[in-house]
């Protein structure tokens, strides 16, 4: 049957299981070679992008999980990147005792300002918000009860003193030399991101997340039910109030330096941008939107496409005309963002049946099993033999000086992460089956290709990506490995 | 405490340039409102569409030399084409009750247009040329050919004349459109409920494109109008009026038409009125220009706590 996924795994399986940790390994494996890989002012760009996801989060809990369009959040982020300033520089401050200030200050003004607004709907709710978002970069000038000494008025507030990393943390990959402080923070904010993931996760798939879900999903509903609703709404953006808050930290601390033109409304475009084109009402979606909206951005402004009479390059104002012509495909072509996409392309590898409470699959696996015509190991195959072709092509590729080919050339390359290791698990299935005597006897020599050259590719990938990592982490420890 | 010196003198002042703003943001707001009315969707890019409509009237009228007024019109004809066109492709294919997808195309098409609009005039000012400079000279009581006349002690310039003129003409226009026209009751139709609108044979698709293409003329009229006394013609020129335009449309509700019209013009004056000349009076300062737009959507949020729907609007009842 062509419409069954490659592989039919149960949920809790060795196989599931094995699945999951070679996504995990994946992200471990990309959040330790980040600071390692990168020259010095992309990390910065990176600590950028994951503050953005933390903010993009905070907008995340209210319009995807609420289905409020809030859309003002720049304002929550500013708050909490004065605050910070303020309290590092006038009352010298350590930053570990400001975390709980900041998301308490958070917590307060999401109450304050989410009471009068949660009151107007839909529509309103977004002009309300944006006005707030537009707003805020005026009150950060305000002479009166000393904020704009407080803020730096115009001119913004310098943060003389930055976080640097002490000499105990230096065994943190990239933390070393000259990129050392930059990294020491790459890693404090993915610590951060990591926890805030982990609560916030938690906190959706317990009860006041799903009461907030349901308020999203249909209101008159959620209170016949008995949700309590203007709580459950005012709680939930306070919560999102001081995600941002919590953003801004982050923003203050990398940069050391806050001024109030960098909150203003285009930063609530891009946050709520990134939201979209991640995902809206999923986890990932906000991470995957945050490092969309700095590194996309960062392509569009190098983009030179020569269009015969006119030149489409990105230097100069058109870099936003691209940005804003993504906003618009992605909200015809992939409405749920790019987490949809690869969610889309998870199905048609693998799909996961849940157990009933017995413990037996809720569709036994041998209903799913396309039999002796199976085309799996035909198709493990042609992935397999793809993915080996296109790496090379990939590396070429990489040589030729074009932005756009270059990105073609990394997905290229990067396309082995994908196809190599369904081509080994997918082939070993096969020849499983086989031996089960579900499959006919011409797809043996089909499965063993793709087993073996799967597990080629894999176990290259594995050493590659392995002895990348130490050769570029020992580089700054003078160990004898070169 | 703080020194009250009440000073009624420059009120006046205060209160026709409130007037004046007020007008402008009345006629982009019933160009949101238009919009609103025939679809329930909020068009962002208002404000860059009416941006590039006076963008039009500055190639034709100042690169090409046509007279002003020509100029306008031409320029709002390009615009309603170009309204026409993206309601056509660009919003037409989404679902009105989802309010989400609608949003993001037009923040989309704001950044789009700003930066296209950016990249072929730069963000240099352009020279405007003033629709409402002197008074002709057949003008009676010695005022022909002046700026302004003195009234209340105070100076009431020509432009804001000209442009309280242009939108009595633009209301009464629109009024005649609306009630008097095959298509206006199409569009009446179909802002108070598409669906028994399509069983009952109107066009619907057409009727959009008639509101989308009114709303952009309106709003290309705005702003040639109000780019002499912003300085000129200048890609970010909107952006800030289209806040106010929002409020006002928000304040007067956003499916009444008429709403728009004094929502726009309250908001002219509150920006006016209490931030500037109380701000001048009560605390002494220069300029508050940093508080106008708190205080406009202060205003705002206290009147949509109390009637949720603004002024003007339809109290709208949710059916379970």
């Amino acid at each position: 049957m062509a419409s069954t996924p490659l592989l039919v795994v149960e949920k809790g399986s060795k196989q599931h299981k094995l699945w999951q940790s070679v996504g995990v390994v994946y992200v471990v494996a990309l959040v330790l070679l980040v600071p390692v890989v990168l020259e010095p002012f992309e990390i910065s760009k990176m600590n950028r992008a994951l503050t953005l996801s933390v903010a993009i989060l905070a907008v995340n809990l209210v319009v995807g999980f609420n289905g409020m369009l809030a859309l003002g959040h720049s304002a929550f982020m500013g708050l909490g990147a004065f605050v910070t300033a303020s309290l590092i520089q006038d009352e010298n401050m350590d930053y570990w005792y400001i975390i709980p200030i900041i998301l308490i200050v958070g917590f307060v003004f999401g109450v304050i300002l989410g009471l009068p607004a949660l009151r107007v709907k839909g529509l309103y709710l977004a002009l309300t918000t944006i006005a707030m978002a537009v707003v805020f970069p005026s009150l950060v000038n305000i002479e009166q009860l000393g904020i704009a000494k407080r803020t730096g008025g115009p001119n913004g507030k310098v943060v003389s003193e930055t976080v640097d990393a002490p000499s105990y943390m230096e065994w943190l990959p990239g933390v070393d030399g000259a990129r050392g402080d930059r990294a020491y923070r790459y890693w404090m904010i993915v610590v951060v991101v990591a926890l805030t993931m982990l609560v916030i996760r938690n906190y959706i798939r317990s009860r006041p997340g799903r009461a907030v879900i349901a308020i999203r999903d249909h209101e008159a509903g959620a209170a016949v039910y008995g949700v309590n609703l203007p709580m459950y709404k005012t709680v939930n953006f306070a919560i999102s109030a001081s995600l941002g808050a919590l953003a801004g930290l982050l923003w203050s601390m990398d940069k050391s330096f806050v001024a109030g033109q960098d909150f203003t409304f285009l930063l609530a475009i891009d946050l709520i941008i990134g939201l979209v084109i991640g995902g809206v009402g999923t986890l990932q979606g906000s991470l995957v939107g945050g490092l969309f909206v700095v590194w996309v951005r960062d392509l569009t402004k190098r983009i030179s496409i020569p269009l015969g009479f006119y030149d489409l390059s990105g230097e100069g104002p058109l870099a936003n005309a691209i940005f804003g012509l993504i906003l618009i495909l992605f909200t015809f072509f992939a409405p749920g963002g790019i987490v949809s996409l690869g969610r889309l392309v998870q199905s048609k590898l693998i799909r996961v049946i849940p157990l009933r409470p017995d413990g037996e699959p809720i569709q036994p696996l041998a209903d799913l099993d396309p039999g002796p015509e199976s085309t799996r190991a035909q198709v493990a195959m042609n992935l397999a033999i793809i993915g080996a072709v296109l790496l090379p092509l990939g590396w070429l590729a990489m040589n030729i000086d074009n932005l756009i080919v270059g990105v073609f050339a990394f997905a290229l390359r990067f396309q082995i992460l994908i196809t190599m290791p369904i081509a080994l698990i997918v082939g070993i299935n096969e020849l499983q089956a086989h031996k089960e005597g579900k499959r006919s006897d011409s797809m043996v020599g089909q499965a063993n290709v793709a087993r073996i050259l799967g597990g080629i590719g894999t176990v290259f990938l594995v050493l590659f990506g392995f002895f990348h990592f130490v050769d570029q982490y020992a580089t700054g420890f003078d160990l004898p490995i070169v | 405490m703080l020194a009250v010196t009440w000073n009624f003198d420059i009120l006046p002042d205060f209160i026709f340039n409130g007037l004046q703003a007020g007008a402008i943001y009345a006629t982009v707001a019933l160009a949101l409102v238009l919009i609103f009315k025939a679809t329930t969707l909020i068009n962002f890019a208002q404000g860059e569409l009416a941006m590039l409509g006076a963008f039009f009237v500055y190639v034709i009228n100042i690169e090409q030399g046509l007279w002003l007024w020509l100029s306008i019109l031409l320029a709002m004809g390009f615009s309603a084409l170009l309204g026409m066109a993206i309601e056509r492709t660009l919003t037409r294919p989404f679902d009105p009750s989802d309010h989400l997808p609608v949003v993001l195309i037009t923040l989309g098409l704001f950044l789009i247009v700003n930066a296209v609009a950016a990249d072929i005039w730069s963000f240099q000012t352009k020279r405007a040329a003033d629709a409402f400079g002197k008074f002709p000279g057949w003008v009676p009581f010695g005022w022909g050919g002046e700026r302004f006349i003195e009234v209340f002690g105070t100076r009431l310039r020509y432009q804001t004349i000209g442009i309280w003129v242009t939108l009595a003409l633009v209301l009464f226009g629109m009024g005649l459109i609306l009630n008097r026209t095959k298509i206006g009751l199409s569009f009446r139709a179909v802002s108070s409920n598409v669906e028994s609108a399509r069983l009952v044979g109107v066009n619907t698709g057409r009727t959009l494109g008639f509101g989308w293409a009114l709303a952009s003329m309106l709003g290309t009229l705005g702003a040639a109008l109000v780019a002499p006394s912003l300085g000129g013609y200048n890609p970010n020129m909107m952006a800030a009026i289209l806040i106010y335009a929002l409020a006002g449309a928000a304040l007067g509700g956003l499916d009444s038409l008429g709403g728009a019209v004094l929502g726009g013009v309250c908001v002219g004056l509150i920006q006016s009125v209490v931030v500037s000349w109380l701000g001048v009076v009560v605390l002494e300062q220069a300029y508050m220009s940093i508080l106008q737009l708190a205080a406009a959507f202060l205003v705002i949020l206290i009147v949509l706590m109390f009637r949720p729907s603004g002024l003007f609007g339809t109290r709208t009842i949710e059916r379970v």
